[in-house]
């Protein structure tokens, strides 16, 4: 702890589109240690390993390198100032050697010729240090993602970069693969370099950090030793908000009958998954990013394919072949990316908002257009959506307004299951609010929903019972009036409740 | 001025003025009439284009389908009556333009490169099929361009016609809709419940069908059958679609546009054939109210639209 600061951030903002990420950061790491960057998703802590390694500009603050204050003005330049940043997907050029990946811009030359005997035989002095098993003449688009990151590693150690950042690196590795980096992480630390890892798994903070440091909604809560902290001490400090929203209740007294059931349901993304939501009742699924919940919330609507497992709808064992059929079926999705998934951004409000009934409001094919028009209308009207014409391209919108024509679209339908997927990311207070409400009305009203959020206040706001996912499974689940912030997350990190 | 079909109706009245002024065999209507039989059988082939282009795809094959649509309808009809003839045209069309559709979906390949293969195949089955030779038509079928209905031609009168109708289909129908959204996300189409492959598959077939009527209306009009015919087709039905604002991206565009493009296109080439501008002028002269007209719409629509900036796109991941 008494080693000097190699890399020391004073007051550091970072703004992206307007919208403050980082505020006021002093962040220090130091030579011959591993510092742990932790904090929930949307905490800023990649943000500011991409700070440090020169791929995002400071709004203001002051980063020193060694005691000097630096600019870092591109990757490039950090490159140069010897800071490597290793990414959770490794860019490479796939259809490149290995060599060539490693050496690539400052290949070693003879006279004006390009050396590639040198550059294999430099290379493959690296890759014997790493210990992998493929050489500098492997195409790199044939490597695993493990093996691109070790390309990727080699690539800093030809760089000599003495600051290190693995940037979410183990989120694609398998354990074994996770154990290999760790061996060389601790070889670099002993060489005397600054290593900061971003990680949202506490397991690994704990195997390898001697630093952490938290972030919560882009400012630092708190920086420890890690001898001084124990894994709930740190869960409180990454979640550590007030919870500032009352529950909304349900106006019955228990639930209705089960709606959907899903058994054992093995798919992409997923294993072994059962869960039940019944009518009148608003469930949750917490969980981190990638813990596969989208990944069933896509299979159960119809978009992807289980592979085993029974779904049951009223009791009945059905197979969702499409989106359509699950429509058929009663259901409808409001998808997680809005701008990829939801909207037809450059069609008008009207037909965005009315996209989902055109077949139930026609006549053979022919569209009764007052109808639509009457339909698109109230369900704006009843989510109190603001906006100056039906005519108006729905990417005028805000991004709440947006979510809200999505969500009423979807409720158009009149489905018996509500899938909802993020719903209010990017969502601003109010709106947030009013989307909750109205979600508690809808399931007053007799609908089932099940609702994915990455948002706990809002779970713990809105639900009535949370499933948490890690790792394609459910490890727990409780009613909602027994939850808090604090058990979702040991469970979402792969803990015990 | 927020409708851009504004431009194409502005530039065809400003070419039917200036060669009405410059040129006195133009200010023969009756011929202005007449002279559209061979430009109606490229509006055919436009109309169809429209539906595919505003669903975010491409079809370079429909010179190709009209062609061994062309070739094969003699052979396979023989001396049968025009209306067996006619609905041999239109289902080899609708096939050929269906496989377009089939292999685009199902392999989930670009419609781009897939219809530059079909646009080589089915020109060379029809060149493998006629070598050097021609296909006879049967004189029953002949001469349709010289019959006429309400003072118009024929081949005028079924391409007003179906410009109507295949219009009021994208306007009006549930599957008009669908194209707009699925050439706008197909992805938010998918979510949205829409049936993709089908109605994109559907937008090819039905421009297929167009194609085999266009490919009728010209073996009656020539009365023969090569496999070298209509070189180009392809491009002149495309420029038509995009100069009449049916933008090449997909999910925006209109019939009456790709209607107002095509006389725009009859007025120029007419213009220019009365005035006995060669056939090189002309090209070059079509690539440029191509760009105009364009360029002209985009304009017209930032103007018009006083574009509010866009929302800034956040990632909410760390």
């Amino acid at each position: 702890m008494a080693a000097p600061a190699l890399v020391r951030t004073e007051n550091l903002n970072v703004e992206l589109g307007g919208l403050p990420i980082l505020k006021g950061i002093d962040f220090e790491l130091r030579a011959g240690e591993v510092h742990a960057i932790t904090g929930e998703n949307g905490a800023g802590k990649s943000t500011l390993a991409k700070v440090i390694a020169g791929i995002y500009q400071p709004a203001s603050g002051s980063i020193f390198l060694d005691g000097a204050a630096v600019t870092i003005k591109s990757p490039g330049d950090a490159i140069a100032k010897g800071i490597a940043l290793i990414h959770q997907e490794p860019l490479i050029f796939p259809d490149l050697d290995v060599a060539s990946n490693i050496f690539v811009g400052r290949m070693p030359r003879k006279a004006t010729m390009v050396d590639h005997a040198e550059a294999r035989r430099r290379a493959d002095i690296i890759l014997k240090q790493l210990g992998v098993s493929f050489d500098a003449r492997s195409d790199v688009g044939r490597l695993s993602i493990a093996e691109q990151q070790m390309v990727e590693l080699a690539t800093a150690m030809s760089e000599d970069a003495i600051v290190w950042i693995f940037d979410e690196t183990t989120a694609s590795l398998t354990p074994k693969e996770v154990a290999e980096l760790f061996l060389i992480i601790q070889e670099l630390k002993a060489k005397g370099c600054a290593i900061a890892i971003v990680t949202h798994h506490l397991d690994e903070v704990f195997e390898i950090a001697d630093t952490v440091t938290v972030l919560r909604d882009g400012t630092k809560v708190a920086e420890r030793a890690i001898h001084d902290l124990t894994q709930p001490e740190l869960v409180s400090l990454m979640v550590g908000r007030e919870i500032e929203q009352q529950h909304i209740k349900s106006a019955h007294a228990s639930p209705g009958a089960v709606m959907l059931s899903v058994e054992n349901l093995v798919g992409p993304g997923y294993q072994g998954v059962s869960i039940e939501v019944r009518e009148r009742e608003i469930v949750g699924l917490a969980g981190l990013v990638g813990a596969g919940r989208t990944e069933l919330a896509r299979s159960l609507f119809g978009i992807t394919h289980p592979s085993s497992g029974v779904v049951k709808v009223d009791g009945n064992a059905i197979h969702v072949k499409n989106p359509q059929h699950a429509q058929a079926l009663g259901f409808a999705m409001v998808p997680e990316d809005r701008q990829q998934h939801g909207l037809f951004p450059n069609l008008d409000i009207g037909y965005n908002a009315s996209a989902t009934i055109l077949r139930a409001n026609s006549t053979v094919g022919w569209l009764n257009q007052g109808k639509l028009r009457q339909a698109a209308l109230s369900i704006l009207e009843s989510f109190r959506t603001v906006y100056r014409n039906l005519a108006q391209p729905v990417s005028q919108l805000s991004g709440g307004n947006q979510q809200k024509t999505v969500i009423g679209r979807c409720l158009l339908q009149n489905p018996k299951l509500l899938i909802l997927d993020e719903p209010t990311r990017g969502v601003d207070v109010g709106a947030r609010r009013e989307v909750h409400q109205f979600l508690r009305k809808q399931a007053d009203d007799g609908k089932a929903i099940l609702m994915i959020s990455s948002d706990l206040p809002e779970l713990l706001t809105v639900t009535d019972r949370i499933y948490v996912m890690h790792q394609g499974r459910i490890v727990g689940q409780m009613p909602t009036g027994e939850a808090t912030e604090e058990k979702i997350m040991a469970l979402a990190f792969g803990g015990k409740a | 001025m927020k409708r851009p079909e504004w431009i194409p109706a502005i530039l065809s009245i400003a070419v039917f003025a200036l060669f009405w002024y410059l040129s006195k065999d133009f200010r023969d209507i009756p011929y202005l009439i007449s002279n559209t039989t061979i430009l109606a059988e490229t509006g055919l082939m436009a109309i169809g284009m429209t539906l595919i282009i505003i669903a975010g795809n491409i079809d370079l094959s429909v010179g190709s389908i009209l062609v061994l649509t062309a070739c094969l309808m003699p052979k396979l009809a023989g001396h049968a009556s025009a209306p067996v003839a006619i609905l041999i045209a239109v289902l080899l069309g609708a096939v050929m333009g269906g496989i377009n559709g089939i292999i685009i979906t199902k392999a989930k390949l670009p419609s781009f490169l897939v219809t530059l293969a079909t646009m080589a195949i089915y020109r060379g089955i029809a060149k493998a099929m006629l070598q050097a030779d021609s296909a006879e038509v049967a004189p029953n079928v002949k001469g349709l361009d010289r019959l006429s209905l309400l003072g118009m031609p024929y081949p005028l009168v079924i391409f007003l016609v179906f410009a109507l109708v295949i219009g009021l289909v994208l306007h009006r129908k549930v599957l008009g809709r669908w194209l707009f959204g699925i050439g706008t996300n197909s992805e938010a189409a998918r979510y949205a419940g829409f049936p993709v492959d089908r109605a994109t598959i559907t937008a090819f077939a039905v421009s297929g069908a167009l194609i085999g009527i266009a490919a009728f209306c010209m073996d009656s009009r020539l009365g023969v059958a090569r496999p070298d015919m209509a070189p180009g087709i392809e491009l002149q039905a495309i420029t038509i679609v995009v100069a009449g604002g049916t933008a090449i991206s997909g999910g925006k565009g209109t019939m009456v546009g790709t209607l107002l493009s095509w006389l725009l296109m009859y007025f120029v080439t007419t213009g220019m054939g009365v005035m006995n501008i060669k056939a090189e002028y002309q090209l070059t002269i079509i690539g440029l109210i191509l760009i105009v007209s364009v360029f002209g719409q985009q304009v017209a629509t930032s103007i018009a639209s006083h574009r509010l900036p866009k929302p800034t796109k956040l990632s909410t991941k760390p």
